[in-house]
């Protein structure tokens, strides 16, 4: 349409609004156009793992070795095709040998595959010096000096013309040539083990995800049983047909690859997922995975308690958060709250328990307390409790931490109410305190 | 109530019969004081099984601590709470040592419901110990089935005397002791598929991790479940 009226790109606000006084206009928002840019190449992982936002309008992907579970290179172009279409997105789509002749082909040339790959100079020589991806003024001088196509550039001698316009020029033709590697930048980190699977038919409903699910992941634990390792960590990343991407991260406390144990995993976190019009792809990779070998494997079966138990602290951790399922460490500190610290259940305990004077069950933060001039009673929570019984004081000191002492000395004291319950409670500077409760 | 309560009857006979049959090697939970194990089946307190308790959260943390201390085969307990307060210092002189003590800790109930269960099935040679505070029969019923099919033990923590699906139920409170030790006053309110009851009073022996009974308080059927 607005190609139609002769309006183009670069064109300034004045000159579009004297060609098409009607013109409806709205502020570029440069930040939601690469994001969606962004949320786009995401989408493109379905095609391959590498891919990269390229400037503000281009997608780079590397399809090294992928065409084939497309049907070939260009039945893959056709279903990419097809998938912008679908998404109402305007796309270009070249392949070529290096980034370099693919962005050029993509935009100066004719698209589709560049044909005769080996002497893609043949095929890009007419193209206009733009197409080398250097700077507008180079190429508008390179232009007026009657260099208009890459072909023409391309035969003059190197070393004057580095001289003259650059080495840049120089990189870019060789970038073009395929003779110098254009590193790109991918989106996602690269997994070394992957599975995927590219459905004929969209799926939406939770069993049909499931089917899936199993299916990668029964590819994925054969991958690392080749390699005698276990997963720690799992991505499992779905493509909508909608360009919509969703990934969902679990992990496992011990290496494992069993599928049944990790699709348990994923059992709650793929509530998330939103199908919207079907998910047409799917891909699970092994972010991490540690060594675990055959024999470990059998130990394990063995040891059916211990790997019973391992799985159901990732099922727990899953679920509530690996924060919250834990197990104590002692750490040598004389101050109460500071004496242990909370590991995964999984690791193995190091320290032995310290010898200390009695300790409670369960221990708060510490809350002031009312104690009456005569010490017959208290008041905590607003509840007088009458003492009974009282042992003490055990003087606990602070440490000296970090330059300064976590806290001040405090006279612990055990104490027993007319009921028969029994508390912690110390008394320091700021006053009277209850820290426990025996039971 | 009444009409019900010969079908439930007629349901825990049931399953008491199908569960000791498929796992007649499982060890229950003894308390170690034979006159309150003689008054459960099998003399302990069963595996395969749930076991409500209610009282102070104090006592029973420290009882429940003690009772599975003692039980060196019980090599991973998994306590779900909604709190990070227990205290491995506590815990451990109660012969709970920090090495057995996994926690679970989740603020909404019905994820400490989930996580209840959940271990609950793979926790055969485990024990559970979960606060709920509050639970319906479904809920229990729900516990109960999934002890029953792995054989572990699971205890609840709850606020009410709801009823439930649980094989007894527990009274724990605190009780004067001779010099500041862990004293309990013990009831059992119920026995499922029993008439049984009974009221004592416990003191922990440190030395020798086991409960002292201190003095019959009420013998028999004075507290026996309605």
């Amino acid at each position: 349409m607005a190609f139609k009226m002769r309006l183009t790109v670069g064109m300034t606000l004045a000159d579009a609004m004297a060609l098409v006084p009607a013109l409806v206009t709205a502020p570029a928002d440069t930040q939601g156009d690469q994001a969606a840019l962004e949320r786009l190449t995401d989408w493109c992982c379905r095609w391959s793992p590498t891919v990269a936002v390229d400037g503000f309008e281009g997608i780079i992907i590397d399809i090294t070795g992928v065409p084939h579970l497309f049907g070939g290179e260009d039945n893959m172009q056709d279903q990419m095709r097809a998938a912008f279409r679908r998404m109402q997105v305007t796309a270009r789509i070249a392949v070529a040998d290096s980034p370099a002749a693919a962005w050029a082909w993509a935009r100066f040339g004719a698209g589709g595959s560049l044909p005769g790959r080996a002497t893609a100079l043949q095929d890009l020589k007419d193209l206009p010096v733009a197409a080398l991806r250097i700077d507008p003024h180079i190429a508008e001088t390179l232009t007026a000096l009657g260099l208009k196509t890459v072909g023409a550039i391309a035969n003059l001698p190197r070393a004057p013309l580095a001289k003259r316009f650059g080495l840049n020029l120089l990189n870019r033709l060789d970038m073009l040539m395929a003779r110098e590697p254009e590193p790109i930048s991918p989106r996602q980190p690269q997994a070394p083990w992957r599975s995927r699977a590219n459905l004929v038919e969209p799926v939406s409903t939770r069993d049909a995800i499931d089917t899936v699910l199993i299916h990668l992941l029964e590819a994925l634990c054969k991958l690392l049983a080749d390699e005698h390792l276990g997963a720690r960590q799992l991505v499992l990343t779905a493509f909508r047909i909608d360009g919509d991407v969703q990934t969902i991260r679990v992990g496992t406390s011990h290496p494992n690859r069993d599928p049944k144990h990790l699709a348990r995993l994923f059992r709650d976190p793929l509530d998330a997922i939103m199908p919207g019009f079907g998910i047409e792809s799917f891909m699970l990779e092994a972010m991490s995975a540690d060594p675990f070998s055959a024999e470990q494997a059998s130990l394990e079966a063995t040891q059916q308690g211990d790997s019973r138990f391992s799985q159901l602290i990732d099922r727990l951790q899953g679920r509530l958060g690996t924060r919250n399922v834990y197990r104590f460490e002692p750490l040598n500190r004389h101050t109460p709250e500071n004496a242990f610290t909370r590991l995964s259940p999984m690791a193995r305990s190091a320290q032995e328990m310290p010898e200390t004077d009695p300790r409670p069950a369960r221990l708060m933060q510490p809350e002031p307390i009312e104690m009456e001039a005569n010490g017959e009673a208290f008041t905590w929570r607003r509840i007088r409790r009458r003492i009974a019984m009282t042992t003490g004081p055990e003087r606990l000191h602070g440490e000296w931490r970090n330059g300064g002492m976590d806290i001040a000395a405090r006279d612990y004291f055990q104490i027993e109410d007319e009921v028969g319950r029994r508390y912690w409670i110390f008394r320091d500077r700021g006053g009277w305190h209850m820290h426990g409760i025996f039971g | 109530m009444n009409q019900l309560s010969p079908l439930a009857d007629l349901r825990s006979q049931l399953a008491r019969i199908t569960s000791t049959c498929r796992r007649p090697s499982v060890q229950g939970i003894p308390i170690g004081v034979p006159e309150i194990d003689s008054l459960l089946p099998g003399t302990a307190l069963a595996r395969g099984g749930i076991h409500e308790v209610i009282g102070d959260q104090g006592a029973i943390t420290s009882f429940l601590a003690a009772l599975l201390g003692r039980q060196k085969a019980v090599q991973h307990v998994l306590w779900v709470t909604p709190q990070g307060d227990l205290y491995a210092g506590g815990l451990s002189q109660l012969g709970l040592s920090h090495r057995r003590v996994t926690v679970a800790c989740t603020r909404q109930t019905d994820n400490r419901l989930w996580a209840m269960e959940e271990a609950l099935k793979d926790l055969p040679n485990g024990a559970v110990v979960a606060e709920i505070e509050q639970a319906d029969l479904t809920e229990t019923r729900r516990l109960q089935l999934a002890a029953e099919s792995s054989g572990s033990i699971g205890f609840l923590i709850r606020r009410d005397r709801q009823p439930s699906a649980a094989l007894t139920r527990w009274l724990v409170e605190p009780a004067r002791s001779r010099d500041i030790r862990p004293t309990w006053r013990l009831a059992l309110e119920r026995v499922r598929g029993a008439e049984a009851g009974g009221s004592w009073m416990l003191e922990f022996n440190h030395a020798s991790l086991c409960f002292n009974l201190v003095a019959a308080l009420a013998h028999g059927q004075a507290e026996a479940a309605e």
